[in-house]
């Protein structure tokens, strides 16, 4: 078996060549259906293609959030009882085509960049 | 001298400013949001309003506009730039200016006359303003609340750059006389080289006595009495 292998393996450095490009065009063949079609669920079929960005936005502590302290106010005069400190933020889903890898390090920077303000805010984000 | 007005999609203070400074006697001009170059302005002003909607944040999108890229290389050759309302958070969102401006403490937009302490007068903007003169001066925001961590407060101390803070009639730094939650009263910044400039209220709204008073025009007066003092005549 390990012979059999090693053959495959030192043999056909062309075919392996040949491999990745075709995965390639498969990967924008796919692109072009699923775009064609519009059906996004097709993608999660093909990892590292389609995936959606889930960010969350925060004030920081030291902010001050007359927001979240209105709503904390109003929690408390609905007659909730238990409401700490509430804090009021932004949430954005960004679709987003890309090896996994890189789209996290795109993500990351256009949230420093744009999506938030550093200065004042904080953000985490998933990809799903 | 000479005056380059920004207008972003969604200014509405774009022309006021062009009037007052016009009817000051001095020459100003709109510049719109998708040129490159300030020209052959001695000054820019990045005017009041809700440039593109205020979405995501006040100020967000305007930053990357290609007229901010002509803006930011201006004002690294020492070009004076002053932003006024959502200029000032233009400014800080594009990193011209320390901190950031965020919504006001009182949740309300607040429309009203204040009075303006200058805490600094070396600055071009500032300059020509008496010591301890207040100056009356409406604001007209809903995020004005100045913000930034406290080293960065105590940076702006140590440099003296803040230039304006909000007081009382009687020049006082109270609590009452800050309309918005600002850190320690702070109306107005300047940058490290003092050549950037942002504050919330607006001077172009009192540059005639026929509207409520004219204090706003100490401001202008200062920029332009700075630059004939300091302008390096351009080359021919």
């Amino acid at each position: 078996m390990s012979a059999g292998y090693l053959q495959w393996d030192v043999k056909s450095a062309d075919s392996r060549v040949q491999f990745v490009k075709m995965h390639h065009s498969a990967r924008i063949i796919w692109r072009g259906f699923s775009a064609f079609f519009n059906i996004p669920a097709f993608s999660r079929l093909m990892p590292g293609l389609s995936m959606k960005a889930k960010i969350t936005i925060t004030p920081k502590k030291a902010v001050l959030d007359p927001q979240g302290k209105a709503v904390q106010n109003a929690l408390e005069h609905m007659g909730y009882t238990g409401v700490g400190d509430v804090h009021v933020g932004r949430y954005l889903e960004i679709e987003v085509e890309g090896e996994r890898e890189a789209v996290e390090k795109q993500i990351d920077e256009a949230c420093h960049k744009l999506l938030s303000n550093p200065v004042i805010e904080e953000y985490r984000f998933e990809l799903e | 001298m000479n005056v380059a007005v920004i207008q972003f999609p969604g200014s509405n203070c774009d022309q006021d400013a062009v009037h007052a400074l016009r009817i000051m006697g001095h020459s100003a001009r709109l510049l719109w949001h998708k040129d490159e170059s300030v020209g052959d302005a001695d000054a820019v002003i990045v005017p009041g309003g809700f440039s593109y909607g205020d979405y995501l944040r006040c100020g967000a999108i305007a930053r990357f506009s290609p007229v901010m890229q002509a803006v930011k290389t201006f004002a690294a050759e020492g070009g004076l730039v002053l932003g006024i309302c959502n200029g000032f958070q233009v400014l800080c969102e594009a990193g011209l200016l320390p901190g950031a401006l965020v919504r006001n403490r009182s949740l309300q937009f607040r429309c009203e006359h204040v009075y303006l302490k200058t805490a600094s007068g070396d600055s071009p903007f500032t300059g020509g303003v008496d010591a301890g003169r207040l100056l009356r001066i409406p604001v007209a925001h809903g995020e004005g609340c100045y913000f930034a961590d406290e080293e960065t407060i105590a940076a702006l101390k140590a440099n003296n750059q803040i230039l304006w803070q909000y007081a009382s009639s009687e020049g006082e730094l109270t609590d009452d006389a800050n309309p918005n939650g600002s850190v320690d009263n702070i109306a107005g910044v300047c940058n490290e080289a003092r050549n950037v400039a942002g504050l919330m209220p607006h001077p172009e709204r009192a540059c005639e006595e026929i509207i409520g008073g004219a204090d706003g025009r100490a401001i202008f007066e200062s920029m332009a009495a700075w630059l004939t003092k300091n302008k390096q005549p351009k080359a021919a």
